[in-house]
């Protein structure tokens, strides 16, 4: 199995963890809570278009490219929601 | 205060499990919403769906670290059943649910009975290709089924990657974990969209998911990979006796 390479999986957990903090700050501190589901919505499609990228650069096309097709769908249906 | 502390204790018993066996934690979150704190169905399920979000981020987290998720082939199953749930979503309507909760019971039991059978050896080469192509099919059935009946997709990730294609059963649950993040971002996205979304209710449960999904996956990780087959298989056959008992009540009612 490959594994991907430790700069990939440290950008990934970073992803994670400022989303996981700014959803933190702003429930406790923004009163319209709306802004802190966006952040939480917004941060697997972050994750997933880098994911998809690093696929596609390492030559595993087809998958790199079908996760993105996925991941630019869901994010059409955020957009709209939030629009 | 009472009631944020019920719903942070439920998400984070709930999101535990989840991320522990890459399902989620909405099959846990939606009844006790609706039946002990009198939260509307469409409200406790965007509220689940938000904290699947984060179960599958905090999951990831623990995950990323152990390589225990497949990212070069994670694509090829997103897909199909982001595909299968665009299907069910548009045809559902035509389908008769109870018809279709019973059948997928069923089959759930099915699914249970083989992750704890005696494993068969998988020849590689050449049927390597065709398991992904059972698994495609699978994921596109699986996501149609999500969206006809409201399920996680968990339920049907963490069995495709484990028996078709022959993953490790925690490498299926790491995996499936990711996986469900793109799938609830998308219900959930759809439940603002239609205004079914209450924002606090959803943020409460996902501070209780957070906690709940980082010691659920660090927790799946000490836990034998049988043991975690036999307690999944379980949870299969609970799901299959609810989805069941479901469509007979309506069928009869």
């Amino acid at each position: 199995m490959q594994q991907i390479n430790l700069n990939i999986k440290l950008t990934l957990s970073m992803v994670i963890v400022l989303g996981l903090i700014t959803s933190l700050i702003t429930a406790l501190t923004v009163e319209n809570k709306m802004i802190t589901i966006w952040i939480i919505l917004s941060t697997p499609l972050i994750l997933n278009y880098v994911i998809s990228i690093t696929a596609i650069v390492k030559k595993e096309v087809y998958s790199g490219i079908s996760l993105l097709i996925g991941t630019i769908a869901a994010n059409i249906i955020f957009l709209n929601a939030i629009l | 205060m009472n009631e944020i502390l019920l719903i942070l204790g439920v998400a984070l018993v709930a999101c535990g499990f989840g991320a522990m066996f890459g399902i989620g934690g909405g099959v846990i979150i939606v009844p006790i919403f609706v039946n002990f704190l009198g939260v509307d169905v469409e409200k406790a399920r965007s509220a689940a769906l938000v904290a699947v979000c984060i179960t599958s981020l905090g999951a990831n987290l623990v995950n990323f670290r152990s390589d225990l998720v497949e990212f070069e082939k994670i694509g090829l199953l997103q897909f199909p059943a982001v595909i299968g749930a665009l299907i069910g979503a548009w045809i559902g309507k035509l389908l008769d649910p109870n018809m279709m909760r019973l059948l997928f019971g069923v089959f759930l039991l099915y699914v249970a009975w083989q992750l704890t059978a005696k494993p068969k050896e998988l020849p590689e080469g050449k049927v390597f290709r065709e398991k992904w192509i059972y698994a495609v099919g699978a994921l596109i059935c699986g996501g149609f089924l999500s969206a006809l009946l409201g399920i996680g997709g968990g339920l049907i990730f963490v069995p495709v990657i484990a028996l078709l294609l022959g993953r490790d059963i925690r490498i299926a649950t790491a995996t499936s974990a990711f996986l469900i993040g793109l799938t609830a971002t998308t219900g959930a996205s759809y439940y603002i969209a239609v205004g079914q979304m209450d924002a606090n209710l959803a943020v409460w449960t996902s501070l209780g998911a957070v906690i709940g999904a980082i010691i659920g996956a660090r927790t799946a990780q000490l836990i034998k990979g049988n043991t975690l087959k036999y307690i999944f298989a379980l949870i299969l056959v609970a799901n299959s006796a609810l989805l069941i008992s479901k469509a007979l009540n309506r069928g009869g009612g």
